[in-house]
């Protein structure tokens, strides 16, 4: 039985003249797991936000069971049991999981009182049917981003959730993690739940999908089972054009760097203590290398994260660049000439997204302007155009940050970091958030810097991308290094992830 | 500036509803509402006196106003403007009447010495609580208020204790000598040269905002604290806010005692720092704004003393029309759905 | 001839212009609020009384709230209006206010009671012989320390609480208070405690206690409302209070307040308002400062309250007997300025 329906979609921003969606149509039966995938920009996440009730289109309806949805209700929507499940959280942090499922429709005792004993009650037994990995009693502020999607999930249905849509469900979980949230959608599909997965990764939706939407520049392509689809076929019908380079992103970005450099390290790091009571980890990177480093979540990644960008002091150990400490380096002087560095958290830390894509991509070279460009800003839209062009960003210079989808914000922080070869690159999940294309580009560019001398830190949690892109590799477990060595075939992605879950010392 | 307008438009809604409660207040509060209402509206312009009362009374305001869009857009919330104009008038005080007994010295020099003094005095009290952020996380929202408390009270202690003009029943220090003074522009008006400097504050705060690279990275750190530190801001950026800030509310103290008053007298900030905040908030702590938001405040003001003057409304209808004017723009602008900064800043598209 | 005829023309032109004069307009500026203060209620009622008996002359009433750093805008405001032809305030701070305010509008005339400034063209100021007054109840509380009323043992012990210190205070009511005691009862001791605002009883009462406690017989406030925190105080130790402007603290504490020195401010401000009205602004009481005292009427000390009939024929004898000395002039306390 058709469950959604979905025609003559049709949204347009006025603010950034984008027209998102343009007539797109789509219908989910009960039991069907359906993609939408498309490249950065083709409109997916307008879509999601449409069928939630969050974005009111234009034109073109929502069905329900074949009943209308009113057309920006959040509330109707919910109604009609359309769970949604954005890309970033948005539960409360201070609340429990039970609490935060509990939040809006309140279990009252005697009609009055809100029953925190009934929250838990109803909670445990939604984790039970369905085996979340979830404790209804854990505050929110203490889970790793694998259970708050869990938990996210657990709230749409809490919420009589029949369809469920994810916007990128996957895009900050590991690879084990993924796994295990796809476990667990297939359960919740085959208890009768449609859901809508938007999503780029094209080996999940093989895995998962019985169906493929592909909607590229606001329209669909293509509709196609997930059965006999393959990778490559998918992938040339979401390219807008043919000119992007179709190959694997990453083997080619490998490629061009292969011979990495010797020398003097420009990034070293001696005795840092990344856990209390783990042994204090080295590393070094040389310029021209690119070092790869990896661990599941919670395992010290962030932690050198901070250490390495210098926004953390670290209390044992120390960070040398160029074989000065970090923390004698002013913070300016370092940043707009000495390190470049792409938080993995891209929202808050990586982006001032209430500011310009303009005041964004030019945050480093600020010093570049007179009075005459802050005061008229041709100059500077300029400078802002010319900067965004070698990853293909699409924003128009005086668009605000946070109007940006979640690929091209992730464009506008490398476009920004990667502007220049400095002596260091910082690069936490570089890559999250891209279609294929545009990783094969950023991958590219990062190998062309570290080609013309940068030292590069890469920090991330996908085996895939370690290996794909570094001349040396590390895998961090509870803190300290589980392995360390030269990528040339020696450590496999299951050797590394052996390293990463403590398998073998 | 299409922009701009967007950001005009509550903005004159709000300011236009307080004006037609102030009709309403007037017509059922008043045995003569016409002579009531006439007063109010038009008794600030009906004469070359009152409406020079007017921007004299306007002039204090704009600059206390202007502290507080710096310390916004800085995203920090300095709601100490009326101590540090507090310590400005103690401080302005103090140096006009030790230079201005001075032989010799030119009056201006005097002035600018005394005004620079309550520019200082603000900014160190303003500092205080950007260091103890700083250094102990105590938020500058909470710590500015306490020290402008302290302030206060310790002022209005130095005015009418030992510092007292023994001469006089007024709780106030000495008056100051006419070479030390802010000079009038047009007797017998109190408009003396404050206006004029506070429009030239006003000039050189929207121009430090908008066309200067500070100002640019003040507004980036305002906007996201932690993005700030990771592009590589000093940490000291937000001290910089704070000591421009209370520099401003300073220099409106220092108004207040070279002006007409020509003396420091207890409670003499009467709630500038306060009214400041509001002109702040309203204006969208744009700089640009802030001069008319103040004169529109200065006048509900002239305009209900007038009416309490010539008419027989009280004098405290303005403070309920300011609050009002002030309710209904945060209101309105919090309630449109805005990004949460377009009531301090503004949206981050006006860069 | 010719001389007599031109002065009678000129006479009756001036008459004439004189009856073409605009109706005066008074404006009373209250430096603080109406309700609530006694002296003040007398200014205005005063002031209104005078004004309903000059044909046309009308009356407003400007409230100037308590922050006084406000009063001197507010005053050049009233002045600036150009309606009002005589401003009447009472308080000692005003004078200077307007002596700046008359420098800008030379065709205002003030009339500020309880005040002193001599010599400035615009203003008139009477001054309360504050000495005689504070003397009266400064006897009155020798009186209580010596023992002579019933139910006080002698403790030779008085004291005085005040808001805040200020010139008349200091220069006036404290010597006044000081001379009384001291004729009623030579050698008592006097302290005087200093509260810091003019509201804050409960300050007041803790002062108070302190005070009896140390022996004070009785206790003079000079501090507004906070006065009602030292009449409680009274009240609980069973010792007195003397008040000080109006009468009306008899109504408070009866038995516990037992003389009241008021000031006869209504008859002042009428009689005042009254001749200014009629001189016009060229009338020769502008830039004259004057005193005046129980002899004139207008200081008095109230005795026709039960309150003070109940206290002992021999104590109300000798304090009669002062009033009288000073209202015939056998006594005389002169004060000079301020």
């Amino acid at each position: 039985m058709e469950l959604l329906s979905a025609s003559g979609i049709r949204k347009y921003y006025r603010d950034t003249l984008t027209l998102a969606n343009d007539g797109v149509f789509l219908s989910l039966i009960e039991g069907e797991t359906r993609a939408v995938v498309g490249e950065n920009g083709a409109g997916k996440s307008t879509l999601a936000r449409v069928l939630a009730g969050l974005v009111h289109q234009d034109s073109g309806e929502v069905r329900v069971r074949g009943r209308r949805v009113r057309p920006g209700s959040v509330r109707e929507a919910e109604a009609a049991g359309i769970g949604f499940v954005p890309q970033s959280s948005l539960l409360a942090e201070g609340l429990t999981v039970a609490e935060n499922l509990a939040l809006g429709r309140e279990p009252r005792s005697l009609g009055l009182f809100v029953s925190r004993r009934k929250a838990y009650v109803e909670t445990a037994m939604l984790v039970e049917r369905f085996g979340f990995r979830l404790d209804p009693d854990s505050l929110v502020s203490s889970l790793t981003a694998a259970e708050r999607r869990h938990a996210e999930i657990a709230r749409a249905l809490a919420r009589g959730g029949e369809i469920l849509i994810l916007d990128e469900p996957t895009s900050i979980l590991s690879e084990s993690e993924s796994a295990k949230l796809f476990e667990l959608l297939s359960r919740l599909s085959s208890a009768g739940k449609a859901i809508l997965l938007i999503t780029h990764r094209l080996s999940e939706v093989l895995k998962i999908a019985d169906s493929v939407t592909v909607l590229r520049d606001g329209r669909v392509i293509a509709e196609v089972p997930a059965d006999g689809a393959d990778e490559a076929e998918l992938s040339s019908l979401m390219a807008r054009g043919a000119t992007r380079p179709r190959t694997s992103a990453l083997s080619l970005a490998a490629a061009a760097g292969m011979g990495a450099c010797a020398g003097p390290p420009a990034l070293e790091i001696r005795g840092l203590r990344l856990a209390a009571g783990a042994r204090p980890i080295n590393l070094s990177v040389s310029p021209g290398e690119v070092l790869a480093v990896t661990a599941l979540a919670g395992n010290g990644l962030g932690r050198l994260e901070d250490f390495a960008s210098g926004l953390r002091t670290p209390d044992e150990g120390e960070v040398l660049v160029g074989g000065a400490s970090l923390s004698s380096i002013p913070r300016d002087r370092l940043r707009s000439e000495l390190m470049g560095y792409a938080p993995a958290d891209r929202e808050r830390r990586g982006l001032c997204l209430p500011a310009t894509a303009r005041d964004n991509l030019l945050a480093l070279r600020r010093r570049e302007f007179r009075a005459r460009d802050w005061i008229g800003g041709r100059r500077r839209d300029e400078a802002a155009r010319e900067a965004a062009a070698p990853l293909s960003l699409e924003a128009k210079p005086r668009q605000v940050a946070a109007s940006l989808s979640g690929g091209n914000r992730q464009r506008l922080l490398l476009a920004r970091e990667l502007d220049r070869p400095r002596a260091v690159l910082v690069l936490a999940e570089p890559l999250q958030g891209l279609d294929l294309a545009t990783q094969a580009e950023a991958a590219l560019l990062i190998r062309e810097l570290a080609a013309k001398g940068s030292a590069v830190l890469l920090l991330v949690s996908s085996i895939e991308e370690a290996l794909g892109s570094a001349d040396r590799v590390m895998a961090l477990y509870r803190g300290e290094t589980a392995f360390e060595g030269a990528n040339e075939g020696s450590p496999t992605a299951a050797s590394l992830l052996a390293a990463m879950t403590g398998a073998v010392a | 500036m299409s922009m701009n307008w967007e950001r005009a438009r509550p903005r004159i809604h709000a300011l236009g509803a307080a004006l037609l409660l102030a009709l309403l207040y007037a017509l059922l509060a008043s045995s003569d509402p016409r002579a009531a209402l006439s007063a109010f509206f038009l008794g600030p312009f009906a004469s070359a006196y009152t409406f020079c009362a007017l921007l004299e009374s306007s002039a204090p305001l704009l600059a206390c106003a202007l502290g507080a869009c710096i310390a916004f857009r800085a995203g920090a919330f300095n709601l100490g403007g009326e101590g540090q104009a507090s310590v400005g008038t103690l401080a302005a005080a103090l140096v006009a009447s030790a230079l201005g007994g001075a032989a010799g010295l030119p009056p201006a020099l005097v002035v600018a010495a005394s005004m620079l003094a309550a520019a200082a005095a603000g900014s160190c009290l303003a500092l205080l609580s950007a260091e103890a952020e700083r250094r102990t996380g105590a938020q500058v929202m909470l710590t500015s208020f306490l020290l402008a408390q302290a302030a206060i009270i310790a002022v209005d202690w130095a005015i009418g204790g030992p510092l007292r003009d023994s001469s006089s029943n007024l709780l106030a220090m000495p008056p100051l000598s006419e070479g030390a003074r802010l000079s009038l522009i047009a007797p017998p008006s109190p408009l003396s040269l404050a206006f004029p400097a506070s429009l030239a504050l006003a000039a050189c705060t929207v121009f430090f905002t908008k066309a200067t690279r500070l100002g640019s990275e003040i507004r980036l750190r305002g906007k996201n604290p932690e993005f700030a530190l990771t592009i590589g801001l000093s940490p000291r950026l937000g001290d910089l806010a704070m000591c421009l800030s209370g520099g401003l509310a300073g220099v409106a103290g220092s108004f207040l005692v070279l002006g007409q008053a020509g003396r420091a007298v207890k409670g003499m900030t009467g709630g500038v720092g306060w009214n400041g905040l509001a002109v702040a908030l309203i204006a969208g702590s744009d700089g640009l704004w802030a001069l008319p938001a103040a004169l529109f405040f200065a006048w509900l003001d002239a305009g209900s003393r007038q009416s309490s003057i010539l008419a027989d409304l009280s004098p405290d209808a303005s403070s309920v029309l300011k609050a009002v004017a002030l309710f209904l723009i945060t209101a309105k602008i919090a309630g449109s759905g805005k990004p949460r900064g377009s009531l301090l800043g503004g949206t981050g598209a006006a860069t | 001839m010719h001389r007599i005829a031109t002065s009678f023309i000129s006479l009756s032109l001036a008459s004439m212009l004189s009856f073409a004069a605009p109706a005066p307009k008074v404006c009373v500026f209250v430096p603080g609020v109406v309700s609530g203060s006694p002296v003040y209620e007398q200014l205005v009622a005063g002031a209104r009384r005078a004004a309903s008996e000059i044909p046309g002359a009308t009356l407003k009433v400007v409230e100037g709230g308590f922050n006084q750093a406000e009063w001197l805008g507010k005053i050049s405001s009233l002045a600036a209006t150009g309606e009002f032809s005589l401003i009447v305030s009472s308080n000692p701070a005003i004078p200077e206010l307007c002596a700046e305010v008359a420098g800008s509008f030379p065709e205002v005339r003030f009339f500020i009671a309880d005040s002193w400034l001599p010599g400035n063209k615009s203003i008139h100021t009477v001054l309360y012989n504050q000495l005689e007054q504070g003397y009266l109840v400064g006897f009155m509380a020798g009186l209580a320390s010596s023992g002579r009323l019933a139910g006080g043992a002698a403790s030779h012990k008085a004291g005085l609480i005040v808001a805040q210190h200020y010139p008349s205070f200091d220069k006036l009511i404290a010597p006044g208070f000081e001379r009384g005691l001291e004729a009623a009862d030579p050698g008592a001791a006097l302290e005087t405690r200093v509260l810091g605002n003019w509201y804050d009883a409960t300050k007041a009462s803790e002062l108070a206690n302190g005070l009896f406690d140390w022996g004070a017989a009785a206790i003079l406030p000079i501090a507004g409302g906070a006065g009602q925190g030292v009449v409680s105080a009274a009240t609980s130790k069973g010792r007195f209070v003397l008040w000080f402007d109006d009468d009306s603290g008899y109504r408070l504490a009866p038995g516990t307040v037992i003389g009241c020195a008021v000031l006869r401010q209504d008859k002042l401000v009428y009689e005042r308002v009254k001749a200014l009205l009629a001189q016009g602004p060229a009338s020769t009481l502008y830039g004259s400062a004057v005193v005046v005292g129980v002899r004139d009427g207008y200081v008095d000390f109230a005795s026709g309250d039960p309150s003070y009939l109940g206290l002992p024929a021999a104590a109300r004898a000798a304090m009669d007997g002062q009033v009288a000395r000073l209202k015939s002039g056998a006594l005389v306390l002169p004060v000079a300025g301020l």
